[in-house]
């Protein structure tokens, strides 16, 4: 029990060793978090409350961050967007890893036929832009926050066919797979219970890496108007909303765009602080 | 050799026919008929059905798709609903817009990319390889079209330096196309660069430490030489992966970059065409991305095992 408590103390501290950049990137994923929760205490807006007299106002202590073309208060919509983009990125990231995990497993274990068969499907999958495959899917899928994750979802399974397919390659050929084929153990068995276990960290990793990346092509959804529809307030699309008013309000899509910016970096960075801790071996592959 | 390339051409195969078959069975699932979507709500069945019959709608599935891509193969793309004009027609009329922006991006993202990795690695832990560093984490998380609106501000709307929107064609004006286009080549190369500069750096890391570094500094190898004639050489071969991956961005990105710009190439075609269900232009712009894509993989792969025999292997 002890080692194991050291092995964690040792992880979290390599996870800081980085310094000041992965605390930053650390506290605007805990912001983000906080803010997506308690975002109707924050403002005493709601995200579709139109005040039309108020129309592109300026800052001011009524409206913090002004208004946009329909009179809607700029932060409360900001507030409610962090929501937008924190529910997308986890969903979609689970889906992308229940099921690209369970392909990876399969295709992995059965190498034969249906290995094959997994594998190019997700060749041909990676033949096209991740955006092409996204806009494609989400006009049969529809602009729903859920549809969008779904959409999302199959766009970055592919990473997760790969990384787990390579795995299963490489652990089958253990003894203590071996082992539990002798004594006859069930293949779901020896698939759930030994091999998947043993991918746990390279999942975890993938994991939060993935999300910086789900909330990029959400939001790039968002912005070419085939993501998340209006009025729900996603930043991409507010950026577009508020592009017609560069001129006169530049803040209105700038300032969105910079919340995305941040966000997708504190992912990344935190996820390859993540990487070094659990796993220094996958830093190059991942 | 021969095995190895014939192996590699069939799968290449199989890829565009899995993808025409993806792309022809998803604008077919989608709700609603194309006829009807592109003669509007007030047009007589009568119409409807004839347009129907025309674009062979009325066919069995597998029909359709049979002539949909015996007609590819023959260049015959069919009708788009929306411009009512030959599908190739149009794709042939935008398509330079998309590459004269997209090509000088790729371009400029592999030599800098290239340049930026070395400089990091060589200069490993150094101030200028944790700058660097850094700002290759910034490039890979900010969205473009965020860079692409921000540049319009600072160097369109601020310093008024550069037009707004539009394009220009090189062969046209080749000044007014390089004022037009300098924004969307940035903001389609940032994020490219940092990966190619993230990914030369940990390669050659990987190279540097390599024993036949030592051997070459021990025998007292000039260090550019070492670098250049040794190092980089060998880093070469996954770079080149990673620039064949690059050609994917670049069509991914011009979706972005031609829509805040307003040019009006493959990436807003395919745009305009998915909102609009015409399936025609969805599927034959689908399958021509896959095809540069897979070709590029293709040609990765081959110059892959021409150069290490090992790969031939193991891959094929």
């Amino acid at each position: 029990m002890k080692k194991k408590n050291d092995r964690l103390n040792q992880a979290i501290r390599v996870f800081f060793s980085r310094g000041i950049i992965v605390k930053i990137s650390f506290a605007i994923i805990v912001l983000l978090i906080l803010v997506a929760i308690f975002a109707p205490v924050l403002t005493q807006y709601t995200e579709t409350e139109q005040h039309l007299n108020d129309k592109l106002a300026k800052p001011s202590k009524t409206y913090l961050l002004g208004t946009d073309n329909l009179g809607r208060d700029l932060l409360t919509r900001l507030l409610y967007g962090a929501r937008i983009s924190l529910e997308a990125s986890v969903l979609s990231s689970l889906i992308a890893a229940c099921v690209g995990i369970m392909f990876g497993l399969v295709a992995g274990y059965y190498s034969g036929w249906i290995g094959s068969v997994i594998m190019r499907l997700t060749d041909a999958q990676l033949s096209m832009p991740p955006l092409v495959l996204c806009m494609v899917l989400a006009a049969l899928l529809g602009g729903g926050v859920v549809g969008v994750c779904i959409v999302i979802g199959i766009t970055i399974m592919p990473g997760y066919i790969r990384m787990i397919y390579g795995q299963v390659l490489a652990l089958r050929e253990n003894d203590f797979i071996v082992a539990s084929k002798l004594v006859g153990q069930s293949s779901w068995k020896i698939l759930l219970f030994h091999l998947l276990p043993n991918c746990f960290p390279t999942i975890i990793v993938m994991f939060t890496m993935n999300l910086g990346t789900a909330i990029m092509l959400e939001s790039s959804l968002s912005f070419l108007g085939i993501g998340i529809k209006a009025p729900t307030p996603a930043w991409g699309s507010m950026v577009s909303e508020g592009y017609n008013y560069l001129v006169m309000r530049p803040y209105l899509s700038i300032i969105p765009g910079l919340c995305v910016m941040l966000v997708v970096i504190a992912f990344n960075i935190v996820g390859d602080a993540v990487r070094d801790a659990i796993d220094p071996r996958l830093r190059g592959k991942l | 050799m021969v095995r190895f390339i014939i192996r590699r051409i069939l799968i290449s195969f199989l890829i565009v026919f899995l993808v025409s078959v993806f792309s022809f069975s998803l604008m077919h699932l989608l709700p609603g008929d194309p006829a009807r979507i592109a003669l509007g709500q007030d047009a007589s069945q009568e119409d409807v059905d004839a347009l129907r019959a025309k674009m062979n709608l009325d066919k069995p599935i597998i029909t359709q798709y049979y002539l949909w891509i015996s007609g590819m193969l023959r260049g015959d793309f069919g009708d788009s609903i929306v411009y009512n004009r030959p599908v190739r027609d149009i794709i042939v009329q935008r398509l330079p817009k998309t590459v004269s922006i997209g090509v000088p991006a790729l371009i400029i993202s592999v030599v800098l990319g290239i340049v930026f990795g070395v400089v990091c690695a060589v200069k490993r832990g150094k101030a200028i390889d944790q700058i660097l560093t850094f700002i290759t984490t910034l490039g890979i998380g900010t969205p473009q079209f965020w860079i692409g609106i921000l540049g319009i501000y600072l160097f369109a709307i601020k310093l008024r330096w550069l037009p707004i929107q539009g394009y220009v064609a090189p062969s046209e004006n080749f000044f007014e196309y390089s004022k037009h286009a300098a924004l969307p080549v940035f903001a389609l190369s940032i994020s490219m660069i940092a990966s190619i500069a993230r990914q030369t750096r940990s390669n050659m890391l990987d190279v540097i430490n390599q024993d036949f570094i030592r051997t070459a500094k021990a025998n007292g190898v000039v260090n550019s030489s070492i670098i250049f004639k040794h190092a980089l050489r060998n880093t070469l071969i996954p770079i080149i992966t990673i620039v064949a991956m690059q050609v994917r961005n670049v069509i991914g990105g011009s979706l972005i970059v031609e829509n805040i710009f307003n040019i009006a190439g493959i990436g807003a075609l395919l745009n305009v065409a998915v909102n609009n269900r015409d399936y025609l232009i969805v599927q034959s712009c689908v399958l021509i991305i896959s095809l540069v894509t897979v070709v590029c993989n293709f040609a990765v792969d081959i110059l892959y095992g021409v150069i290490n025999p090992q790969i031939r292997m193991t891959r094929g």
